[in-house]
């Protein structure tokens, strides 16, 4: 709502602009300093919806490592402007769940951070009791190679004294997170799933096979189409989730932005035949990163059942509100 | 009551609504569930809610006042209605089908606006569209129905069908060939035709869901004047291009609203009757509703503002019937044993709306000429299939 009031279109692609060319080379632990030296705290205090909403698109479409999805939620948690904290997100298929739990006093704790934790001297950990924050070196840093190793994640385990730690807020600040960092990655996914599209669109209308160009086949192009659709709808919905800022509305336009991921990983892959299965081609890298960005901070699959386990809670089929004032 | 305000904002008129939902409950109380049966059942029922909706103002909101409305963004309209699904009753069955055509005309022809508008959206007459052939469904451009030239009047000859609301129908907006044979999209006009004419002959078509939803409809040697040209002559194709972004568009923030309320009811009414997996079934179920609505609101923005939709509304579309055929897939698989084999009132409702969300990837386009739009319009790739 704040972000398409004050900002025309071209105001916006300005700021697609600036935002591509910071995140354009830079080392992904560096980034976050790199963008705060160049203005990131102003422009997301002042036009959060846009400049979130770019910065994640953007990453998305030139598969950056950098920790995005660290900015919004500090952005969230009310600390857009450190960039000493790295937060460590819920390990995969604990969906719901903060990466700490309390245990006989003291907190357990089972997560990842993107980009290493070497690059921060602190440590944001979501607990039931809201985020705390600890320093780096309590709990212990593992490298993660898993399915996209280009990513330089790492698991985040061991145990702390919740007593040392300094609270950033209540278990409604860390829920408020999750709902911003998912807003994030829904954004990321769309950016990827775009640029994926795009990529493939190019190919199948320069392949030529049987004679004619593959992509006047209807199958190929109807493949593509689905991508399309699903790619629109994953977007509108995270920009519906900016505009009603709730856990539901989060979580559902990140389970949209995962099956467009997914839908673009297996369509743009399949039309592009044999030459999309080579190390050389790279295409390989945006399927590796599609299963991470979905497993960040919830899968679709499990993101679906949780929408659909509140939903039966709160008996209450919820409304988006979608339409300008 | 005093009318709604056509300059109050979105959230004004969203509160505004409630308030009325809220003092008028016993009047609204019978339109909470729709009808079962046929179509003239399901008109009947929800006549009188289409009336009220006009008579208190909530459906003149966005029509020109020349046209009976109360001025203001249709938007107001579209928020109005939402919160009356919102509030848990049912959008009355004729009221998006008035909604796709009135805005067609109110666009080419105010003064036959100012003549039936109010007439169509209160629900006192029923319109038609006049479109598909047997020869020409997805290839609309291939339709043969032919007009020609008499005095002031053109002489309609051929056949249509699949004309939603045909069998009821006072008035149809009608697709004929005015060019020659072989002229394609260039060579149609579109009509508003009395649909008691001479000439005229209307067979209905019972459908799977149970309903005679739509018509056959018979056209020898029809007469209707040249000035219920909608349109342009051998602009017909630019004029009902004009009407798909309502019937791909708009009409689907009607059909979410609705989507919405199905889902309401199908917790209030029997989440004690759920299977193990319906966290499964109902998430996915309103994902895609969700997803409809978060593309139709903006889609409705951009009407409201007059501009003009181009091949991005077949995502809508697509939407639309991914989302009837998700939330009644969702439905079957949480009430199982009520579809295949319960016979009480509501095992009928879901039972026949499973059946009808089968169509919704055919009409208004089927799904198969939207993807092509897509992929060779948005996506640049080479025609050919």
């Amino acid at each position: 709502m704040t972000a398409t009031d004050t900002m025309d279109a071209g105001e916006q692609e300005l700021v697609r602009g600036s935002l591509r060319h910071m995140l354009d080379g830079v080392d992904a632990a560096a980034a976050p300093s790199a963008l705060l030296a160049q203005g990131w705290a102003d422009l997301v205090a002042t036009e959060p919806t846009v400049a979130l909403t770019t910065l994640a698109e953007e990453a998305g479409g030139m598969a950056s490592p950098a920790p995005i999805v660290d900015l919004a939620m500090l952005w969230s948690l009310g600390h857009a402007d450190r960039s000493d904290l790295a937060v460590v997100l819920p390990a995969p298929g604990s969906v719901g769940l903060p990466p700490g739990t309390a245990v006989d006093g003291g907190i357990v704790v089972d997560g990842f951070v993107w980009a290493g934790a070497d690059r921060a001297d602190h440590l944001v950990v979501g607990t039931a009791d809201g985020p705390l924050v600890i320093p780096a070196d309590s709990l212990e840093a593992t490298p993660v190679g898993g399915f996209d190793p280009k990513l330089g994640l790492a698991r985040i385990a061991g145990r702390f004294d919740p007593s040392t730690a300094e609270s950033l807020g209540d278990a409604g600040a860390w829920d408020g997170a999750v709902t911003a960092g998912r807003r994030s990655m829904g954004s990321q996914m769309v950016g990827a799933a775009r640029q994926m599209l795009a990529d493939t669109s190019r190919y199948v209308l320069e392949r030529h096979q049987y004679g004619r160009s593959i992509g006047s086949f209807q199958t190929v192009k109807h493949r593509l189409s689905d991508v399309h659709v699903a790619i629109s709808v994953a977007q509108a919905a995270v920009a519906a989730a900016w505009n009603t800022d709730t856990a539901l509305s989060g979580a559902a336009a990140k389970a949209l932005a995962g099956r467009a991921q997914q839908l673009a990983s297996k369509h743009c892959q399949q039309v592009q035949g044999g030459i999309a299965f080579t190390v050389e081609h790279g295409f390989h890298d945006w399927v590796r990163r599609g299963h991470i960005l979905d497993a960040t901070l919830g899968n679709a699959d499990d993101l679906t059942r949780l929408v659909g386990r509140t939903i039966l809670a709160e008996r209450h089929v919820p409304r988006v509100e979608v339409l300008p004032e | 009551m005093s009318h709604p305000q056509p300059d109050a904002t979105v959230t004004e008129i969203r509160d505004a609504t409630a308030r009325w939902v809220d003092d008028n409950q016993s009047r609204l109380e019978p339109f909470r569930r729709d009808a079962i049966g046929d179509l003239d059942d399901a008109i009947d029922h929800s006549r009188p809610l289409q009336q009220l909706l006009w008579d208190d103002g909530w459906t003149r909101l966005g029509w020109a006042p020349e046209m009976g409305g109360l001025g203001g963004s249709p938007l107001l309209r579209a928020a109005a209605l939402d919160t009356v699904s919102a509030a848990g009753y049912i959008q009355p069955e004729l009221l998006g089908s008035a909604d796709i055509v009135g805005s067609t005309i109110a666009h080419f022809r105010p003064d036959l606006g100012a003549e039936h508008l109010a007439r169509g959206v209160r629900g006192d007459e029923v319109w038609c569209q006049g479109f598909s052939e047997p020869d020409a469904g997805s290839d609309l451009a291939g339709l043969r129905t032919k007009a020609v030239p008499d005095g002031d009047h053109y002489r309609i000859d051929g056949q249509k069908m699949w004309s939603t609301n045909g069998s009821l129908a006072d008035w149809c907006m009608l697709l004929a060939r005015t060019g020659d044979a072989d002229s394609r999209h260039r060579g149609l006009t579109a009509f508003w035709m009395p649909m008691d004419a001479d000439g005229v002959e209307v067979v209905p078509t019972m459908l799977e869901h149970g309903r005679a939803e739509t018509a056959e409809i018979f056209l020898d040697g029809v007469s209707v004047p040249a000035a219920n040209i909608i349109g342009e002559v051998g602009g017909g194709w630019a004029s009902v291009m004009y009407l798909m972004q309502y019937e791909r568009g708009a009409y689907a923030w009607g059909r979410q609203a609705d989507m919405h309320l199905q889902l309401q009811q199908l917790v209030d009414d029997h989440a004690d009757e759920f299977p193990d997996n319906a966290d499964q079934l109902l998430g996915e179920a309103y994902l895609s509703v969700l997803g409809l609505r978060s593309q139709a609101g903006p889609t409705l923005a951009r009407l409201s503002r007059n501009e003009e939709l181009g091949p991005e509304i077949s995502v809508d579309k697509i939407l639309l019937g991914l989302a009837e055929q998700a939330v009644t897939d969702g439905a079957h698989g949480l009430l199982r044993s009520r579809l295949d084999m319960g016979d009480d009132e509501d095992d009928i409702r879901w039972r026949s709306r499973w059946s009808f969300s089968r169509v919704t990837t055919i009409y208004g386009g089927a799904a198969e000429v939207q993807r092509d739009i897509i992929g060779e319009r948005l996506l640049g790739l080479p025609k050919g299939r």
